[in-house]
């Protein structure tokens, strides 16, 4: 059921009280972080009536600080101590980082401000540097100054849990079921990855790709570049022959000749390279999680309650979307969600950043290599193309007992 | 053969990648002197994202060792990965899993470098593989550049372009 309506709400909320788990979202650090502080001139206002005038001016001809109030009991904000473009400005030693009192009078008055407003001596307080990003941060810092500060409201449903609906966590749970079996059934790892990954289109909830993590076979089949191989896989593409790749349901045991093999494929690429090729969903690596019973197919897409004038944002990435899947079918694993028992090492982070995945949830940090939480937030590294968005915490407890189960299974 | 002309038979390998409309970098991997796999980018053949040339080396590599009956450990252990571009944040993870000798590379990987340029995965696993890079980087990056002057006809619009063109305007 896709749409929630207010009696499913009053349901699901009594539902919450038996969920174990709780969807953790993995931030950037400027989300986390409160902006450092930094040394900025103040000028004392000479007289109450001049504020507004002293504003007007400040602000015209050294504008700046527009994440803070320019004016608080009587103190108005010049410029950083840090601000080198004005020392050299001023024909000083550039070498000289910091701006002195009197070369900032100088600077003031050079640019037509009328120093009278202001008492003779400055000071020098800490404010913050950089805007506030979340609710909490400005709560914090509205403390040290006043600010100018829009909350972002799909920031906020991050933080505060709202950006799921309850019918899309019990959706959440049973697809981390998927995974948690699937490591059961047959993860090898190491103690730098290990795990499974199970990759859903979240538009109709189908299950593409289940694989758990053979490295015993392979260095690199970590669970989740075989979960995007798998994937490939359905298109016609893919890279690795494996000796056992199985349709799910597929009972028939009987191996196929490479030259059937290659036939199915060029039949797969001519058919349903522009539309979803589903009919063979999902792909099993090992073959063994085939066994696997699936969650009946439900969309992933809940009708979200938008709450004030901020749909035209998502209506925007829709037709997006909607352009691209035209113009090449779907690319890689664009728009895909991703769930893994454990916090992805780079290699598979890398792999599902590379493939554009949407969004990835995992149960357990990984604290030897984990990239998503653990030792960096790759996906806020500046500089890359693409950014999923991440959760951690989901089935926490029967992730951590499936891997302990898996390394103590592996170790005897 | 030197590091140099190692370097041009992988720049050759980045060429015929661009012209198969693939992005143009080449990989070699070289053990006892001998070049045991070849490879070069093949994200759009295979429809997976992960197919970078060293990945497809390491299959290479893997298969070698197979077929000689050799221990693909030890292998790895002591392969020289010769490479136009600086392996990217998965490939140089999948190079230190494998604990590789060296890594030499041609040109920097501003957007997805795993060795200083994005993240530098070493540190994460407290590397033994000795890194150098700036080998003919010019050349490789003349090659990059070849590509990305042309759309690649496979990736959708980017998002951001987008949002930047209405700033502009």
């Amino acid at each position: 059921m896709a749409i929630t309506s207010p009696k499913d709400a009053k349901e699901s909320k009594m539902e919450t009280a038996t969920r174990s788990w709780i969807a953790k979202p993995i931030l950037s650090p400027e989300f986390v972080d409160d902006p450092p502080l930094e040394d900025v001139y103040v000028g004392l206002i000479e007289k109450r009536k001049d504020i507004s005038i002293a504003i007007q001016r400040i602000s015209s001809i050294l504008p700046g600080f527009h994440h803070l109030k320019r004016c608080f009991s009587e103190k108005l904000l010049l410029a950083p101590v840090n601000r080198t473009e004005l020392s050299t400005e001023t024909e000083h030693s550039t070498k000289e980082r910091s701006l002195t009192e009197d070369k900032l009078k100088t600077v003031l008055r050079e640019r037509g401000f009328d120093l009278s407003l202001l008492k003779d001596d400055f000071q020098m307080i800490k404010v913050p540097a950089r805007a506030a990003k979340t609710k909490a941060q400005a709560a914090r810092l509205s403390n040290i100054w006043p600010l100018n500060f829009h909350p972002d409201v799909n920031v906020e449903r991050l933080i505060d849990g709202s950006v799921f609906t309850e019918c899309q966590l019990g959706l959440i749970e049973r697809y981390m079921n998927v995974a948690v079996q699937a490591a059961r059934l047959g993860a090898v790892g190491n103690a730098n990855c290990n795990g499974s990954a199970v990759i859903v289109d979240p538009e109709d909830g189908r299950i593409l790709a289940i694989a758990a993590s053979k490295i015993d076979q392979h260095p690199m089949w970590h669970a989740a570049m075989l979960a995007v191989d798998l994937v490939a896989k359905l298109r016609g593409g893919g890279a690795w022959e494996f000796e056992e790749t199985s349709k799910q349901k597929d009972a028939s045991g009987t191996s196929k000749s490479i030259d059937q093999r290659e036939i199915e494929n060029r039949l797969i690429k001519e058919t349903s390279i522009k539309r979803k090729c589903t009919e063979d969903a999902p792909l099993c690596y090992p073959t063994s999680l085939s066994r696997i019973s699936l969650p009946k197919e439900e969309s992933l897409e809940c009708i979200v309650v938008r709450r004030g004038r901020r749909n035209n944002g998502s209506t925007k990435s829709e037709k997006i979307a909607a352009t691209n899947a035209e113009k090449c079918g779907p690319y890689l694993c664009t728009g895909y969600w991703t769930f893994l028992l454990r916090e992805p090492c780079p290699l598979c982070a890398m792999a599902l950043l590379h493939s554009r995945v949407l969004r990835i949830f995992y149960g357990i940090p990984n604290e030897n290599t984990g990239v998503l939480g653990s030792k960096t937030v790759l996906h806020a590294v500046p500089g890359l193309n693409h950014r999923y968005q991440v959760w951690s915490g989901v089935l926490e407890q029967e992730c951590r007992q499936a891997l302990q189960d898996i390394e103590h299974r592996n170790t005897n | 053969m030197d590091i140099l002309s190692w370097m041009d038979v992988a720049l050759q390998k980045a060429n015929e990648s661009l012209k198969v409309g693939e992005v143009p970098v080449g990989c070699l991997f070289v053990y006892n002197s001998n070049v045991i796999a070849v490879g070069n980018n093949t994200v759009n053949k295979t429809r997976n994202a992960t197919r970078h040339a060293e990945i497809n080396c390491i299959d290479q590599v893997l298969e070698f060792c197979k077929t000689k009956n050799l221990d693909y450990k030890s292998v790895f252990y002591d392969i020289d990965v010769i490479v136009t571009v600086e392996p990217c944040i998965m490939c140089m993870s999948a190079l230190c899993q494998l604990q590789v000798h060296n890594v030499i590379y041609g040109c920097r990987n501003d957007r997805f470098g795993g060795c200083i340029s994005v993240f530098e995965v070493p540190k994460l696993y407290n590397s033994r593989t000795k890194i150098i890079g700036g080998t003919r980087g010019n050349e490789a990056m003349i090659l990059l550049k070849e590509f990305y002057k042309g759309t690649n006809p496979n990736a959708p619009e980017s998002k951001m372009k987008k949002s930047r063109k209405k700033k502009e305007t």
